[in-house]
């Protein structure tokens, strides 16, 4: 068995638990709490008091919520690039910006809203089409300068530091 | 010509389904894609930047030029650089000529700006820089017919090498 004064750090701790050895915590020389090596099967669960109980369930629903949130995720990229490359493929040769942008295929990509958001600055910085319609419109904002108008390059460069700035990832 | 050559057999499918008329009269891709600039830019010489009169202010339009899809504004946009209204798009001894295009409502489409043999060159959206022999190539389905002419005369002391080249 190992005590641990909890003022030690929590990489320690996991390391103790990964162990599978009891844990003893202490504070001040005191002990406050005890950990027990846990497999999860359904017997052990059944022994734990009532409120352990509950936490353990609502561990395992916020799990089954990742997943969803993971799965959901995969789709909307799923269908992020179908949409893209039915654009392309049906706007070659378009130099209007207007016919571009309200292609139904580029129009279903604003309507995924803020989601798509990192997803856009990915292709945008992959040059691989103009896609500074669709950011104004689903942000609302306009990082590009009446000077940097028609500049692609330095428009591209303007959203991607607006994305950073954002926090956005991608 | 540009690329090799499985990368320009691909191109050439998707172009020549899009612009059917431009394979019997002649054409070849001379730059690979780019999201740089447009037909229209191409056509001022200008491979920076994208024009277009759009109605949300994201691309270029020149100062004092209606922001309108309009074959008037097209013409006074590139009135800006110098060009005037002419007749025929023949080859003309110490003048550059382009040919705006517009769909069956007289709405521009396209641009294509003439080489110093007489050929046109033209940017085909998003995508490649061709060469085309005539004007019919790009028409059809998609750019519609050429609606004016416009020519200017060429500085040859400071003759650009777009001229020579597409």
């Amino acid at each position: 068995m190992k005590l641990i004064e909890i003022t030690e750090a929590s990489e320690q701790l996991a390391e103790y638990a990964n162990s599978q050895e009891p844990i003893m915590l202490t504070r001040n020389g005191q002990i406050v709490a005890a950990l027990m090596p846990f497999s999860g099967g359904d017997s052990e669960i059944d022994k734990l008091p009532s409120n352990l109980r509950e936490m353990i369930q609502q561990l395992s629903l916020s799990e089954e919520s990742a997943s969803a949130s993971s799965r959901q995720k995969t789709e909307l990229e799923t269908t992020f690039y179908q949409l893209v490359e039915q654009w392309k493929s049906e706007t070659r040769g378009i130099s209007s910006t207007e016919q571009l942008s309200v292609h139904p295929a580029y129009q279903q990509i604003i309507g995924m809203g803020r989601d798509v958001i990192p997803l856009l600055l990915r292709e945008l910085e992959k040059n691989s089409g103009r896609w500074f319609w669709a950011l104004k419109s689903i942000s609302r904002e306009e990082p590009v300068t009446p000077e940097q108008r028609g500049k692609t390059k330095e428009m591209i460069s303007a959203w991607l530091n607006w994305g950073r700035e954002k926090g956005y990832k991608w | 010509m540009v690329g090799n050559e499985a990368w320009i057999a691909r191109i050439k499918v998707w172009i020549e389904r899009d612009f059917p008329n431009l394979s019997p009269t002649g054409y070849e891709i001379t730059s690979p894609d780019t999201i740089d600039y447009n037909c229209i830019a191409w056509a001022a010489e200008d491979s920076e930047r994208w024009w277009w009169p759009d109605s949300q202010n994201i691309d270029y339009w020149p100062a004092g030029v209606p922001r309108e899809v309009t074959l008037n504004a097209f013409m006074q946009a590139y009135q800006t650089i110098g060009y005037q209204v002419c007749d025929r798009p023949n080859l003309e001894p110490g003048f550059q000529k382009i040919a705006i295009y517009a769909d069956a409502a007289g709405k521009p489409t396209h641009c294509a700006r003439q080489l110093c043999d007489g050929k046109w060159t033209s940017k085909l959206g998003q995508d490649e820089d061709i060469q085309h022999e005539t004007l019919e190539g790009p028409a059809g389905e998609i750019y519609g017919n050429v609606a004016c002419i416009m020519k200017k005369a060429i500085d040859r002391e400071n003759q650009s090498l777009s001229w020579t080249k597409g």
